[in-house]
C-alpha cells in the first residue's frame, strides 16, 4: 500500500459515512485529523507556506464537495492525500518543466550510492526547505516519483509531459539535493 | 514499485509522518468558500430526454382516440365505392356490412371461398377508378384508405378473394392499381435531406482512483460542446407507418474551453473540434394525425471518429494538444470506429407533391468512449439535437420481390 492509514477503520467509517451526510461536525473532524499531515503534502509542492495553504484550502473545498467518489477502495488519507497533489499541480505552469541548471544537463541517474550519514542527521523540516528551494519542475517530479510513489507514465499523464523529461527532471532533482545537502554541510563545518 | 535510491528513501520516510498545523482561520475560510459554491446545474441533455419519452408516450397511447369513431365507421361504409373489380355475372351479391358491425362479425356471416371466381369474372377498371387513386394529393394517406377499404370488400365480395394468383396478362399491366391485399405489401421510397444542430455532452471519468480529481476537474471545464450536421437518408416505409432507414451522417463537433487562472492577466482559450462520420440504421414507425404524421425512430448509428484538432488542459493547468494528425501530439484521442445508440421523434408535414418537410428532435448516446483505449480518462459523449430538412418520395410506391 501506498500510503499509511493511521486512522483505525472504525473511526475511518465513521467520519466517512458523517461527511456523506455532509455533516459540518464531521467535516470538521476530518478536517482536524488530517489537516496537519496534509499540510506537508502541499508545502512540499508549494514554493511557501502561503501557497500551501492556499491549495490546502482548495484541496479541502474539493474533498467535501466531491465526498460521494470516495469509494473505499484505498485508505481515505490516500484519497485526500491524491486530491492535494493534484489540486497543487493545477497551479504549475507547465514550462517549469522546461527550467535547466547550469550544470547538470549532463547528471546521469544513480540510485544505487550510499548516501553519507550526515544525510539522515537533517530534520524533516530542513528537508522540507531543500525541497521547496528546488525549481518547480524538480521539485514536482521528486515529489511524484520518489515520495508519492507516482511511476513516469503517470507522472507524464498527469503533467501533459513526455515520460523522457520526466526522467530527467528526477535526475537533475536528486543531483540538485545532493548537491545544496552537502553545501551546507560545508558551511557548517 | 518503483527504484528508489536512498536519497527518496530519506525523504520519504522522514517526511512521511511529518506534520505541521496550518493556521488556524484555514477552516473558517474553508466553510466560507464551500457556502459560496453554485448549486450543481441540471445535465442539459436531461430537458431533451424527458421531452422526447412524454412525446413517445403520447403518441404511443393517443393512436386510437385520435382517430374518431365516426370516421372510422363512415370511412368503413364508403369503402366499397372504391372497390375496383366486381363480379361480372351470377352469384349472389352479399349487402354492405351494416355500420358498427366488426370485421371478425362479418368474417363470420361470410366466409371466405378461394378461388371459387373464374379470372373472366373480374373487369378491368374504368379511367375514372384510376383517377381515384392516382389523383391524390397525399397518396400515403389514400392508400391506407383503400387498404382498410379493400379488406371490408374481402368480406363484401368473398367470391373475388384471392384473385391475384390467376391474374390473366391483360390485367397484369394494372397490377399497380390493385387493392393492397391482393398483392404483397406496397412499399414506399424516400429521401431525406437534414441538418441538426446539436449539444454535446461529455462525460469523463477516471480509469484509476489517480484521476479522479483531473476528471472532475475536466468535466467543469469542458461541460458543453455544440455540433453542427449533415446526413442524408435513404429510407423504405409501409403504408402502416414502419419504416426502415439508412445513408450517411457528417458531424462535427466544436468546443471552445476557457481556463481562468486565478491572478493571472488574461484568460487562456482552446477551440477544439472533433469530426465523425456515421452510417445510420434506423427503424420508424409513423401514423398521420390530419396533415401531421409523427412517430419515434429508434435505431444505431456506427460511427468512425476522425480527425481531432485542439488541446486540453493538463492536471498543472497548462495546454496539452491532442491533435490526430500532428506527430508528436498526445494521442489522447485516435480514429476509432463505434457505435451510437438513437431515439428521436419524427414529425412531418406535406408541403408539396411528395415532399415533407421534418422536424426530428433526438437523443443519441454513442456505447464506446470517443477517447484513446490507453488514455488514462474516458470520455463519452450523448447528443441531443433537432434534425430539419425535407423528405421526398420517390415514385409512387412499390412491391419487393
Amino acid at each position: 500500500m501506498r500510503y499509511l492509514n493511521i486512522a483505525s477503520p472504525v473511526e475511518d467509517n465513521e467520519l466517512i459515512q458523517g461527511c456523506l451526510r455532509q455533516d459540518r461536525k464531521y467535516q470538521e473532524a476530518v478536517f482536524r485529523h488530517y489537516a496537519g499531515k496534509l499540510m506537508v503534502v502541499s508545502l512540499r509542492y508549494a514554493r511557501h507556506r502561503m501557497e500551501a495553504e492556499d491549495i490546502l484550502q482548495d484541496a479541502f473545498i474539493r474533498i467535501f464537495d466531491h465526498f460521494d467518489q470516495f469509494q473505499g477502495k484505498g485508505s481515505l488519507e490516500g484519497w485526500m492525500r491524491r486530491i492535494v497533489v493534484n489540486t497543487a499541480l493545477k497551479n504549475i505552469d507547465k514550462k517549469s518543466f522546461s527550467n535547466e541548471i547550469i550544470g547538470l544537463e549532463t547528471a546521469a541517474e544513480d540510485t544505487s550510492g550510499a548516501l553519507p550519514s550526515v544525510f539522515s542527521q537533517l530534520h524533516e523540516e530542513e528537508l522540507l526547505q531543500l525541497i521547496q528551494q528546488l525549481p518547480d519542475g524538480y521539485r514536482i517530479v521528486f515529489n511524484m516519483y520518489a515520495i508519492e510513489g507516482y511511476s513516469h507514465a503517470e507522472i507524464s499523464a498527469l503533467l501533459g509531459i513526455q515520460e523522457s523529461t520526466s526522467r530527467s527532471q528526477l535526475v537533475k532533482a536528486r543531483k540538485m539535493l545532493q548537491s545544496q545537502i552537502l553545501e551546507s554541510q560545508k558551511v557548517a563545518v | 514499485m518503483n527504484p528508489k535510491s536512498p536519497l527518496d528513501e530519506l525523504f520519504r520516510r522522514k517526511l512521511s509522518h511529518y506534520e505541521v498545523t496550518p493556521s488556524d482561520d484555514l477552516w473558517d475560510n474553508i466553510q466560507l468558500a464551500r457556502a459560496k459554491k453554485p448549486s450543481p446545474r441540471i445535465p442539459f441533455w436531461a430537458p431533451w430526454l424527458f421531452t422526447s419519452l412524454c412525446l413517445a408516450t403520447l403518441i404511443y397511447f393517443s393512436h386510437d382516440y385520435l382517430i374518431p369513431e365516426q370516421a372510422k365507421s363512415t370511412s368503413l361504409e364508403e369503402k366499397p365505392l372504391q372497390v375496383h373489380f366486381t363480379p361480372k355475372t351470377g352469384g349472389e351479391i352479399p349487402t354492405p356490412l351494416p355500420s358498427g358491425k366488426t370485421r371478425a362479425q362479418s368474417k363470420k356471416v361470410a366466409p371466405i371461398f378461394k378461388n371459387s371466381l373464374p379470372p373472366q369474372a373480374a373487369i378491368i377498371p374504368t379511367n375514372d377508378d384510376i383517377d381515384q387513386v392516382t389523383n391524390t394529393a397525399n397518396i400515403t394517406d389514400q392508400m391506407e384508405q383503400t387498404e382498410q377499404a379493400s379488406e371490408s370488400t374481402f368480406t363484401s365480395f368473398p367470391n373475388i378473394a384471392t384473385l391475384d394468383a390467376t391474374l390473366p396478362h391483360e390485367l397484369s399491366m394494372y397490377s399497380e392499381l390493385l387493392p393492397v391485399p391482393f398483392k404483397k405489401k406496397l412499399w414506399f421510397a424516400k429521401i431525406d435531406f437534414l441538418l441538426s444542430q446539436d449539444f454535446v455532452h461529455s462525460s469523463l471519468t477516471s480509469k484509476t482512483p489517480l484521476f479522479d480529481v483531473y476528471s472532475t476537474l475536466r468535466n467543469n471545464q469542458e461541460d458543453l460542446k455544440v455540433s453542427n450536421s449533415f446526413a442524408v437518408r435513404m429510407g423504405i416505409s409501409t403504408l402502416k407507418g414502419w419504416g426502415l432507414r439508412s445513408g450517411i451522417q457528417y458531424s462535427r463537433m466544436s468546443q471552445t474551453l476557457t481556463l481562468i487562472i486565478p491572478d493571472a492577466p488574461h484568460q487562456t482559450t482552446s477551440k477544439n473540434t472533433f469530426e465523425t462520420i456515421d452510417i445510420p440504421l434506423i427503424l420508424t414507425k409513423e401514423q398521420s394525425f390530419g396533415k401531421l404524421r409523427a412517430g419515434f425512430s429508434l435505431g444505431t448509428y456506427l460511427n468512425m471518429a476522425f480527425n481531432q484538432k485542439g488541446s486540453f488542459y493538463s492536471p498543472g493547468g497548462s495546454l496539452i494538444e491532442f491533435t490526430s494528425s500532428k506527430p508528436g501530439s498526445y494521442p489522447a484521442f485516435k480514429n476509432r470506429l463505434g457505435a451510437s445508440l438513437y431515439s428521436g421523434i419524427s414529425l412531418s408535414i406535406p408541403i408539396g407533391n411528395s415532399l415533407e418537410f421534418i422536424a426530428e428532435p433526438y437523443v443519441r448516446s454513442r456505447i464506446p468512449a470517443i477517447s484513446a483505449e490507453d488514455y488514462v480518462l474516458e470520455q463519452k459523449i450523448w447528443y441531443g439535437g433537432l434534425f430539419i430538412g425535407f423528405r421526398k418520395q420517390i415514385g409512387k410506391g412499390f412491391y419487393l420481390p
